[in-house]
Protein backbone atom coordinates (compact mmCIF):
# COMPACT_ATOMS: atom_id res chain seq x y z
CA UNK A 1 0.00 0.00 0.00
CA UNK A 2 1.04 3.58 -0.63
CA UNK A 3 2.18 5.50 2.41
CA UNK A 4 3.88 8.87 2.69
CA UNK A 5 6.45 10.33 5.00
CA UNK A 6 5.03 12.63 7.65
CA UNK A 7 8.14 14.79 7.74
CA UNK A 8 9.65 14.78 4.26
CA UNK A 9 7.30 15.68 1.43
CA UNK A 10 9.56 14.32 -1.28
CA UNK A 11 9.62 10.81 0.20
CA UNK A 12 6.90 8.19 -0.13
CA UNK A 13 6.78 4.48 0.61
CA UNK A 14 5.37 1.12 -0.33
CA UNK A 15 4.33 -0.66 2.84
CA UNK A 16 3.47 -4.31 3.25
CA UNK A 17 1.27 -4.61 6.34
CA UNK A 18 1.75 -8.38 6.48
CA UNK A 19 5.52 -8.21 6.86
CA UNK A 20 6.06 -4.64 7.99
CA UNK A 21 8.42 -4.08 5.10
CA UNK A 22 8.63 -0.45 4.05
CA UNK A 23 10.42 0.55 0.86
CA UNK A 24 10.88 4.25 0.30
CA UNK A 25 11.12 6.20 -2.93
CA UNK A 26 11.49 9.71 -4.16
CA UNK A 27 7.94 10.90 -4.69
CA UNK A 28 8.56 11.83 -8.31
CA UNK A 29 9.71 8.33 -9.22
CA UNK A 30 7.54 6.22 -6.93
CA UNK A 31 6.05 3.18 -8.70
CA UNK A 32 2.88 3.38 -6.58
CA UNK A 33 2.08 6.99 -7.46
CA UNK A 34 -1.38 6.15 -8.75
CA UNK A 35 -2.49 4.20 -5.71
CA UNK A 36 -4.70 5.65 -2.98
CA UNK A 37 -2.99 6.92 0.13
CA UNK A 38 -3.27 4.42 2.95
CA UNK A 39 -0.89 5.66 5.62
CA UNK A 40 1.83 7.86 7.04
CA UNK A 41 5.20 6.91 8.44
CA UNK A 42 8.13 8.35 10.28
CA UNK A 43 10.75 7.05 12.68
CA UNK A 44 10.37 8.19 16.27
CA UNK A 45 13.91 8.05 17.53
CA UNK A 46 15.15 4.67 16.36
CA UNK A 47 11.67 3.18 16.12
CA UNK A 48 9.92 3.02 12.75
CA UNK A 49 6.24 3.89 13.05
CA UNK A 50 3.56 3.43 10.42
CA UNK A 51 0.01 4.67 10.93
CA UNK A 52 -2.20 3.11 8.28
CA UNK A 53 -5.55 1.71 7.28
CA UNK A 54 -5.80 -1.92 6.24
CA UNK A 55 -9.07 -3.68 5.43
CA UNK A 56 -10.95 -0.68 6.80
CA UNK A 57 -9.19 -0.76 10.17
CA UNK A 58 -6.75 1.90 11.32
CA UNK A 59 -3.59 0.32 12.68
CA UNK A 60 -0.40 1.45 14.27
CA UNK A 61 2.84 -0.38 13.68
CA UNK A 62 5.53 0.50 16.21
CA UNK A 63 8.70 -1.38 15.48
CA UNK A 64 7.49 -4.96 15.08
CA UNK A 65 4.33 -4.49 17.10
CA UNK A 66 1.01 -4.03 15.28
CA UNK A 67 -1.93 -2.58 17.20
CA UNK A 68 -5.48 -1.71 16.18
CA UNK A 69 -5.78 2.07 16.40
CA UNK A 70 -9.22 1.96 17.97
CA UNK A 71 -10.83 3.15 21.18
CA UNK A 72 -8.89 0.57 23.21
CA UNK A 73 -5.58 2.12 22.22
CA UNK A 74 -4.24 4.69 24.66
CA UNK A 75 -1.51 7.18 23.83
CA UNK A 76 0.17 9.31 26.47
CA UNK A 77 2.49 12.05 25.29
CA UNK A 78 4.81 14.34 27.22
CA UNK A 79 7.96 16.37 26.85
CA UNK A 80 10.84 15.12 29.00
CA UNK A 81 14.07 16.83 30.02
CA UNK A 82 12.86 19.98 28.29
CA UNK A 83 13.56 23.44 29.64
CA UNK A 84 10.62 24.87 27.69
CA UNK A 85 7.27 23.09 27.74
CA UNK A 86 5.15 25.73 26.00
CA UNK A 87 4.75 24.14 22.59
CA UNK A 88 4.75 27.55 20.90
CA UNK A 89 8.26 28.06 22.27
CA UNK A 90 9.66 24.54 22.24
CA UNK A 91 12.26 23.46 19.69
CA UNK A 92 13.60 20.07 18.67
CA UNK A 93 16.95 20.60 20.32
CA UNK A 94 15.38 20.94 23.78
CA UNK A 95 14.83 17.62 25.53
CA UNK A 96 12.64 14.98 23.93
CA UNK A 97 9.11 13.72 23.63
CA UNK A 98 8.01 10.48 25.20
CA UNK A 99 5.09 8.59 23.73
CA UNK A 100 3.63 5.75 25.76
CA UNK A 101 1.41 3.38 23.81
CA UNK A 102 -0.89 1.12 25.77
CA UNK A 103 -3.18 -1.54 24.33
CA UNK A 104 -5.03 -4.50 25.82
CA UNK A 105 -2.96 -7.64 26.38
CA UNK A 106 0.22 -5.84 25.40
CA UNK A 107 3.04 -4.44 27.47
CA UNK A 108 3.16 -0.64 27.16
CA UNK A 109 5.59 0.62 24.57
CA UNK A 110 7.55 3.79 25.25
CA UNK A 111 9.35 5.65 22.49
CA UNK A 112 11.49 8.72 23.05
CA UNK A 113 12.41 11.04 20.24
CA UNK A 114 13.24 14.58 19.23
CA UNK A 115 10.11 16.72 19.05
CA UNK A 116 9.21 20.03 17.54
CA UNK A 117 10.53 22.34 14.86
CA UNK A 118 14.28 22.79 14.61
CA UNK A 119 15.82 25.92 16.13
CA UNK A 120 12.94 28.32 15.46
CA UNK A 121 9.86 27.90 17.66
CA UNK A 122 6.37 28.22 16.24
CA UNK A 123 5.98 31.51 18.13
CA UNK A 124 8.36 33.00 15.59
CA UNK A 125 6.97 31.13 12.60
CA UNK A 126 4.27 32.99 10.65
CA UNK A 127 3.60 30.05 8.36
CA UNK A 128 -0.17 29.82 7.90
CA UNK A 129 -1.70 26.67 9.28
CA UNK A 130 1.45 25.34 10.92
CA UNK A 131 0.82 23.30 14.06
CA UNK A 132 3.17 21.67 16.52
CA UNK A 133 2.08 18.17 15.54
CA UNK A 134 3.35 18.76 12.02
CA UNK A 135 6.71 18.45 13.80
CA UNK A 136 5.84 15.53 16.05
CA UNK A 137 4.41 12.38 14.49
CA UNK A 138 3.59 10.81 17.83
CA UNK A 139 1.56 13.79 18.91
CA UNK A 140 -0.07 13.94 15.49
CA UNK A 141 -1.31 10.35 15.87
CA UNK A 142 -2.53 11.04 19.39
CA UNK A 143 -4.37 14.19 18.29
CA UNK A 144 -6.01 12.47 15.33
CA UNK A 145 -7.24 9.55 17.41
CA UNK A 146 -8.55 11.83 20.14
CA UNK A 147 -10.36 14.12 17.73
CA UNK A 148 -12.50 11.64 15.86
CA UNK A 149 -10.78 8.31 16.10
CA UNK A 150 -9.17 8.93 12.73
CA UNK A 151 -12.46 8.22 11.01
CA UNK A 152 -11.63 10.46 8.08
CA UNK A 153 -8.08 9.27 7.65
CA UNK A 154 -7.05 7.24 4.58
CA UNK A 155 -10.63 6.43 3.67
CA UNK A 156 -10.90 8.19 0.34
CA UNK A 157 -8.60 9.00 -2.50
CA UNK A 158 -7.13 11.93 -0.65
CA UNK A 159 -4.11 13.58 -2.26
CA UNK A 160 -0.95 12.03 -1.08
CA UNK B 1 19.38 40.40 13.11
CA UNK B 2 19.93 44.11 13.62
CA UNK B 3 18.28 46.48 16.07
CA UNK B 4 15.56 47.26 13.57
CA UNK B 5 14.45 43.69 13.60
CA UNK B 6 14.83 43.22 17.34
CA UNK B 7 15.61 39.94 19.04
CA UNK B 8 13.76 36.74 18.20
CA UNK B 9 11.94 36.99 21.52
CA UNK B 10 10.76 40.54 21.10
CA UNK B 11 10.23 40.82 17.35
CA UNK B 12 10.45 43.80 15.01
CA UNK B 13 9.99 47.24 16.54
CA UNK B 14 9.79 49.82 13.81
CA UNK B 15 6.64 51.82 13.18
CA UNK B 16 6.50 50.44 9.64
CA UNK B 17 6.57 46.91 10.94
CA UNK B 18 3.89 47.63 13.52
CA UNK B 19 1.71 49.13 10.79
CA UNK B 20 2.47 46.10 8.68
CA UNK B 21 1.29 43.81 11.45
CA UNK B 22 -1.98 45.70 11.67
CA UNK B 23 -2.49 45.48 7.92
CA UNK B 24 -1.58 41.80 7.95
CA UNK B 25 -4.02 41.01 10.71
CA UNK B 26 -6.71 43.07 8.99
CA UNK B 27 -6.28 41.11 5.76
CA UNK B 28 -6.54 37.82 7.61
CA UNK B 29 -9.63 39.14 9.33
CA UNK B 30 -11.03 39.76 5.86
CA UNK B 31 -10.89 36.06 5.09
CA UNK B 32 -13.96 35.58 7.25
CA UNK B 33 -15.82 37.97 4.98
CA UNK B 34 -14.55 36.12 1.92
CA UNK B 35 -15.92 32.91 3.42
CA UNK B 36 -19.29 34.52 4.10
CA UNK B 37 -19.43 35.91 0.57
CA UNK B 38 -18.59 32.54 -0.97
CA UNK B 39 -21.20 30.81 1.16
CA UNK B 40 -23.80 33.34 0.02
CA UNK B 41 -22.85 32.42 -3.55
CA UNK B 42 -23.45 28.76 -2.83
CA UNK B 43 -19.83 27.67 -3.04
CA UNK B 44 -18.94 24.28 -1.60
CA UNK B 45 -16.80 23.74 1.49
CA UNK B 46 -14.03 22.46 -0.76
CA UNK B 47 -14.14 25.54 -2.97
CA UNK B 48 -14.08 27.81 0.08
CA UNK B 49 -11.29 25.87 1.78
CA UNK B 50 -9.09 25.87 -1.29
CA UNK B 51 -9.70 29.57 -1.93
CA UNK B 52 -9.03 30.63 1.66
CA UNK B 53 -5.96 28.42 1.95
CA UNK B 54 -4.52 30.04 -1.18
CA UNK B 55 -5.48 33.57 -0.11
CA UNK B 56 -3.95 32.99 3.31
CA UNK B 57 -0.71 31.90 1.69
CA UNK B 58 -0.82 34.92 -0.64
CA UNK B 59 -1.14 37.19 2.41
CA UNK B 60 1.88 35.49 3.95
CA UNK B 61 3.87 36.20 0.81
CA UNK B 62 2.69 39.81 0.69
CA UNK B 63 3.79 40.45 4.25
CA UNK B 64 6.87 38.26 4.26
CA UNK B 65 9.02 41.25 5.24
CA UNK B 66 7.44 41.18 8.69
CA UNK B 67 9.64 38.18 9.37
CA UNK B 68 13.25 39.36 9.45
CA UNK B 69 16.17 37.57 7.87
CA UNK B 70 17.73 35.13 8.44
CA UNK B 71 14.65 33.82 10.22
CA UNK B 72 12.52 33.97 7.09
CA UNK B 73 14.94 32.02 4.90
CA UNK B 74 15.32 29.29 7.50
CA UNK B 75 11.55 28.94 7.86
CA UNK B 76 11.13 28.85 4.08
CA UNK B 77 13.77 26.14 3.82
CA UNK B 78 12.18 23.89 6.42
CA UNK B 79 8.74 24.48 4.92
CA UNK B 80 10.03 23.37 1.54
CA UNK B 81 11.25 20.09 3.00
CA UNK B 82 8.12 19.40 5.02
CA UNK B 83 5.40 20.77 2.74
CA UNK B 84 7.23 21.18 -0.59
CA UNK B 85 6.07 24.77 -0.45
CA UNK B 86 7.93 27.55 1.27
CA UNK B 87 4.64 29.22 2.25
CA UNK B 88 3.47 26.24 4.23
CA UNK B 89 0.93 23.43 4.03
CA UNK B 90 -1.45 23.33 1.10
CA UNK B 91 -5.05 22.16 1.18
CA UNK B 92 -3.92 18.83 -0.26
CA UNK B 93 -1.27 18.41 2.45
CA UNK B 94 -3.96 18.87 5.08
CA UNK B 95 -6.35 16.49 3.32
CA UNK B 96 -3.72 13.75 3.24
CA UNK B 97 -3.66 14.02 7.03
CA UNK B 98 -7.37 13.68 7.52
CA UNK B 99 -8.29 17.33 7.88
CA UNK B 100 -11.82 18.25 6.86
CA UNK B 101 -12.59 21.17 4.57
CA UNK B 102 -13.99 22.94 7.65
CA UNK B 103 -10.67 22.36 9.44
CA UNK B 104 -8.81 23.92 6.52
CA UNK B 105 -11.12 26.93 6.47
CA UNK B 106 -10.57 27.53 10.18
CA UNK B 107 -6.84 27.05 9.82
CA UNK B 108 -6.68 29.66 7.05
CA UNK B 109 -8.35 32.24 9.27
CA UNK B 110 -5.77 31.89 12.04
CA UNK B 111 -2.65 33.98 12.25
CA UNK B 112 0.74 32.70 13.36
CA UNK B 113 4.05 33.91 14.73
CA UNK B 114 2.94 35.08 18.18
CA UNK B 115 6.20 36.68 19.21
CA UNK B 116 6.31 38.58 15.94
CA UNK B 117 3.03 40.14 16.92
CA UNK B 118 1.20 38.28 14.17
CA UNK B 119 -0.94 35.97 16.25
CA UNK B 120 -4.08 37.89 17.09
CA UNK B 121 -6.86 35.40 16.58
CA UNK B 122 -5.56 31.93 17.33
Amino acid sequence: MRVISHDIYAEVGEFDPATGNLTTFYRDSAPNAGQPLRGLYQSLGDTPVVFYRDAGQLRLRVGDLVLPADEALSLQWQLVDATETDLDQHVAEDGAAELTITAPDTRPVVVRYSSGPPRIPLALDPTPGVEYDHWDFGLFIKNILEKNGGASLFVEDAPG
Amino acid sequence: MGDEAGSPKTGPRSREVLQGRDAYNAEIGGLGRTEAQMRSEGKSDEQIARALNQQRRDIGEKYKDLTPEPLRSEIYARNLERYQDRLGPTADWFRARGKSWADIIESAKRTGGGDLGLKSNK
